[in-house]
């Protein structure tokens, strides 16, 4: 009688398991094959920017500037019935850390579009990373020229990327129209930091600058660790410039100026990027920053519809003044990527991609369109680089003749 | 005979004594309180943030530079008394401990100001031009200062009550003790007085360059050779050394390159620890 009892009791056993496992099955099949009732899945933008380090007070503009966009965009509905998610990871401005951070968006955040950038190097370690994933990658800031080159000679694999900075091609044809055609400069010393983006500039400018008959009459690169300058500045003086070409990156760029200002050299100083472009570095420099000139992006003058606008919602936001060229770029950058998205109306990459390719956009900074190489065009009916000069802590647009606010001066000759 | 451009003599002149002030509070701590102060750069960082605050919000320039100076040598006994003093003879945690102090500094001072480049006013305004010599006026007024500190500072320690019995306590403790000397007292003393050496540093070089949160590093590591190679506990020995390291950073970048000339620095301070291990001046 036990025996039978403990027998039935095992089938009784066995029979409710089998039961409770039919039944979840059937309950697993049901929840992954009925119709969603969840959200759809947010588009989410990955920015890699500079948190910390030397580019930290750059990277947190860029940061900003992007969640404005976003949140523009989400006011106004979103995007395909969406939710947009900016996800921002730290670069530090140094290759390896911005590596594993562009890793980190792309298989961890699993971000649609990868944008952002701000040291070049950063950018050039990403880059060979990108064929593999096949994520968009908007580099907004980096100026590298090399880093669009290879959509040209390897195109099926390197189709993601594109540029919506301004590359150093341009950025140098500003300085050289600063020497040529504000100063009328013959004789100029080109003092930057020891970094790639100062001497890319300068390979790019010297040649130019030479065939207009301007003699390089100095260069020094001084580590981008520099605080003292005045050996530097000896040199300079010692050659007796017309004018000097600058392109200090990260904290060097106001000590220089403020340095360059106390050692009475009188010969004009034009910055090519840089922290010199910043109102606020510019208002916390004072007369050091007097008559000090740079190439900027954008401008606080209407540009386009949208330009004042920006400039407007960014103070009024974040109670700082625009940098002038990285967080405006950044934040059209959101938005040519939204439109992309709206116009592919789908996240897959190759969609995006091609429209993309497709892309005629008015920002803030200008009209966005691409050429072959996945960069923005440039030039007038584009976007257009402009030279702006500081004067008592407010900027003025002296070049080009169309959006000049001002004529240059520089008194201290 | 060459002829040496009096802009870079006395462009090394002047560095080279705010790079003695800057290590002097390092010096001191080390030798009196016996531990590796890492948080130095941290407490350079502080006065400069603490001189630009107070200037913000409408103290006038000496004033604001004062009172950080003075803040920072509060805060430092604060901090040596909470933190460092319970750990002191733990040499390895202590060093430890500072360098994690001085990424909190700096992280503080991120948080608290932005990481946005700030402009500290000068004591003294405008620029020195004579004798083909170009220099703005709080250059010179810093390397007087700076001078005048470390003198002050060297009378202090020979001359004064205080002053001999924090010699009592570097040379023997025990005997100090015997002799009713305080000797916690004599610490947090020193460490107070070092990091507001080093706080009026900063309030009097910060004005050359710009403000940021990381610009406390380099001066650690200056300080650090200058010490060492100066030799511990030796006032006049760092203020040479600083002078020393200044001169050779303005020879050199200007006869051979300005990269250098922090680097034949370092390699002279190296040198001179081969030849001389106790230091220059030490004993």
């Amino acid at each position: 009688m036990r025996k039978r009892t403990a027998a039935i009791s095992k089938v009784a056993t066995a029979v409710i398991i089998i039961i409770v496992i039919v039944v979840a099955a059937i309950a697993a099949y049901l929840a992954l094959t009925s119709a969603p009732t969840a959200a759809p899945e947010n588009v989410k933008l990955g920015l890699l920017t500079p948190l910390t380090g030397t580019f930290a007070r750059t990277g947190k503009a860029m940061q900003d500037a992007a969640q404005m966009a976003v949140d523009e965009i989400n006011e106004a509905g979103g995007v395909l019935g969406r939710k947009v998610v900016l996800i921002t990871r730290d670069t530090a401005g140094d290759p390896e850390t911005g590596l594993d951070a562009a890793l980190k968006l792309i298989l961890d955040d699993k971000v649609h579009v990868l944008f952002g950038t701000y040291v070049s190097g950063v950018t050039l370690a990403i880059l060979p990373k990108i064929p593999q994933y096949k994520v968009p990658f908007l580099v907004s800031v980096s100026t590298a020229t090399e880093i669009t080159t290879p959509v040209l000679t390897n195109y099926t694999s390197y189709k993601y990327v594109f540029g919506t900075r301004w590359n150093n091609t341009q950025v140098g044809l500003l300085a050289v129209s600063f020497v040529t055609e504000v100063v009328g400069a013959k004789r100029v010393f080109f003092m930057s930091a020891d970094a790639k983006f100062p001497r890319d500039l300068y390979a790019i400018v010297k040649p130019i600058l030479e065939s207009k008959g301007v003699t390089i009459v100095g260069e020094d690169f001084p580590p981008r660790t520099a605080t003292d300058f005045t050996t530097y500045l000896q040199r300079v003086k010692e050659t007796n410039p017309d004018a000097v070409l600058s392109t200090q990156v990260g904290g060097d760029g106001p000590i220089f100026a403020k340095q360059y200002y106390e050692s009475k050299i009188n010969a004009p100083i034009y910055f090519m990027g840089g922290a010199l472009g910043s109102q606020t570095v510019a208002k916390e420099l004072g007369a050091a920053s007097n008559y000090v000139a740079f190439g900027v992006a954008a401008w606080k003058i209407p540009i386009t519809p949208k330009t004042l606008k920006f400039y407007e919602n960014f103070e009024k936001r974040y109670g700082y003044s625009s940098t002038n060229y990285e967080d405006i770029r950044t934040y059209d950058t959101v938005y040519v990527a939204v439109d992309a998205i709206k116009r592919a109306n789908s996240v897959a990459p190759d969609k995006i991609v091609e429209a993309l390719e497709k892309t005629d956009y008015v920002g803030a900074c200008g009209r966005y369109a691409f050429d072959r190489s996945h960069d923005t065009r440039w030039g007038p009916g584009y976007l257009q680089g402009s030279i702006a000069q500081w004067v008592n802590g407010e900027g003025y647009i002296v070049w080009p003749s169309d959006l000049k606010q001002r004529a240059y001066e520089w008194p201290y000759k | 005979m060459v002829e040496v451009p009096l802009q870079v003599v006395l462009n090394g002149l002047t560095i080279g004594a705010i790079y003695g002030l800057m290590a002097i509070g390092l010096s001191l701590i080390f030798s009196v309180v016996d531990i590796a102060n890492s948080a130095h750069g941290g407490f350079y960082l502080l006065g400069a943030y603490l001189a630009y605050f107070f200037q913000k919000i409408g103290l006038g320039v000496p004033l604001a530079m004062l009172l950080a100076v003075l803040l920072v040598g509060v805060i430092g006994v604060v901090i040596y008394r909470l933190t460092i003093h319970p750990i002191r003879d733990l040499h390895a945690n202590v060093l430890i401990l500072t360098f994690l102090l001085a990424i909190v500094f700096e992280q503080v001072v991120r948080i608290t100001f932005g990481p946005e480049y700030k402009n500290l006013q000068p004591l003294v305004t405008g620029v020195f031009e004579g004798g083909g010599v170009v220099m703005s006026n709080q250059r010179i007024t810093a390397a007087v200062l700076s001078v005048i500190l470390v003198s002050l500072l060297s009378l202090f320690i020979k001359r004064s009550k205080l002053g001999k019995a924090i010699r009592m306590t570097t040379q023997d403790i025990e005997a100090a003790q015997l002799l009713g000397i305080d000797v916690t007292l004599i610490y947090l003393l020193t460490f107070g007085l070092g990091t507001a050496l080093t706080g009026a540093s900063a309030v009097l070089a910060a004005p050359l360059f710009t403000l940021y949160p990381a610009m406390g590093w380099l001066p650690f590591i200056l300080s650090f050779f200058i010490t060492i190679s100066g030799g511990l506990g030796s006032v006049s020995g760092a203020l040479v050394m600083g002078v020393i390291f200044g001169l050779t950073d303005a020879f050199v970048s200007y006869y051979i390159a300005p990269t250098w000339g922090l680097i034949a620095g370092f390699l002279l301070t190296l040198i001179i620890l081969v030849v001389r291990p106790q230091g220059l001046l030490g004993r």
